[in-house]
């Protein structure tokens, strides 16, 4: 179940906020709602700039907690790796692929194997999408293939 | 069909594989589809190329999804089967059968 929750500050005297956009998506869509209403009470002692920062920062613990209960355990997929797919892959794969790859760590890759075995298999298939979807990388792997066949006939044939 | 279009096995595979899902073909019920089938370990990167292939050939078509905060604020890219597909893979699995209707292997 997901729960949308849109909200601007209007009210900042010191920076400019603009408008806030977080999705959650729980397990009960209820209890989310009655958390970010804590949230908003909690907040409402804050004002201008720092509640900015402070709704972002709780929201971000909030999503994380979902995250993580979704999961059954602390795990998060490796930034920098993340960071490579986003660096290495080409325009049409950046957003697909990462995305694969980080649904999958959360949701089945860590409940089964735990997080250090997780986080090794999303490295693992990190390294191998980036060899077969980077064309820089496809072509050295294919001109090291072929580099290797030539240098094993010159070698068998003489 | 000319010989150039015909399909390979991870092809026929995947093609399959996006018959099952129907609307929910995406990159990780693909992969998951077919590991859980065929028990192959494969690679989002090998299911990417083989789409990629299929959609140039007019196979499958792909969308782009909303993007969603399980997947760290990223979209899901959906494939759907097309009529030229449907077609390939009919003869391709017709041919199988009229190469192996009359053998009993073993």
């Amino acid at each position: 179940m997901s729960y949308r929750e849109k909200s601007s500050n209007a009210a900042s005297t010191k920076l400019p906020t603009g408008s806030w956009s977080f999705t959650f998506l729980g397990v009960n869509g209820e209890e989310l709602k009655c958390r970010i209403a804590v949230l908003h009470k909690e907040l409402s002692r804050f004002s201008g700039w720092d509640k900015s920062i402070l709704h972002e920062h709780f929201m971000h613990r909030y999503f994380i907690h979902e995250q993580l209960s979704v999961a059954g355990r602390f795990a998060f997929s490796p930034t920098a790796a993340c960071f490579l797919l986003d660096l290495l892959l080409t325009k049409a794969d950046r957003a697909a692929i990462p995305g694969d790859l980080v649904e999958e760590f959360t949701t089945s890759i860590v409940p089964v194997y735990g997080a250090r075995r997780a986080r090794l298999w999303f490295w693992t298939q990190t390294v191998r999408t980036i060899a077969t979807r980077n064309p820089v990388c496809r072509w050295l792997l294919v001109g090291g293939l072929m580099r290797l066949v030539g240098w094993i006939f010159r070698h068998t044939g003489s | 069909m000319d010989g150039t279009d015909r399909l390979g096995r991870f092809e026929e595979l995947v093609l399959l594989a996006l018959v099952r899902l129907r609307e929910n073909a995406y990159g990780v019920t693909i992969r998951r589809e077919i590991a859980d089938r065929t028990g192959r370990d494969v690679s989002f990167g090998a299911v990417y190329t083989t789409l990629d292939r299929l959609e140039r050939k007019g196979y499958v078509l792909s969308r782009m999804g909303d993007p969603t905060p399980e997947r760290g604020g990223r979209a899901k890219k959906y494939f759907r089967l097309e009529a030229p597909g449907i077609r390939a893979l009919n003869e391709s699995r017709e041919t199988v059968a009229r190469m192996g209707g009359l053998i009993h292997v073993g």
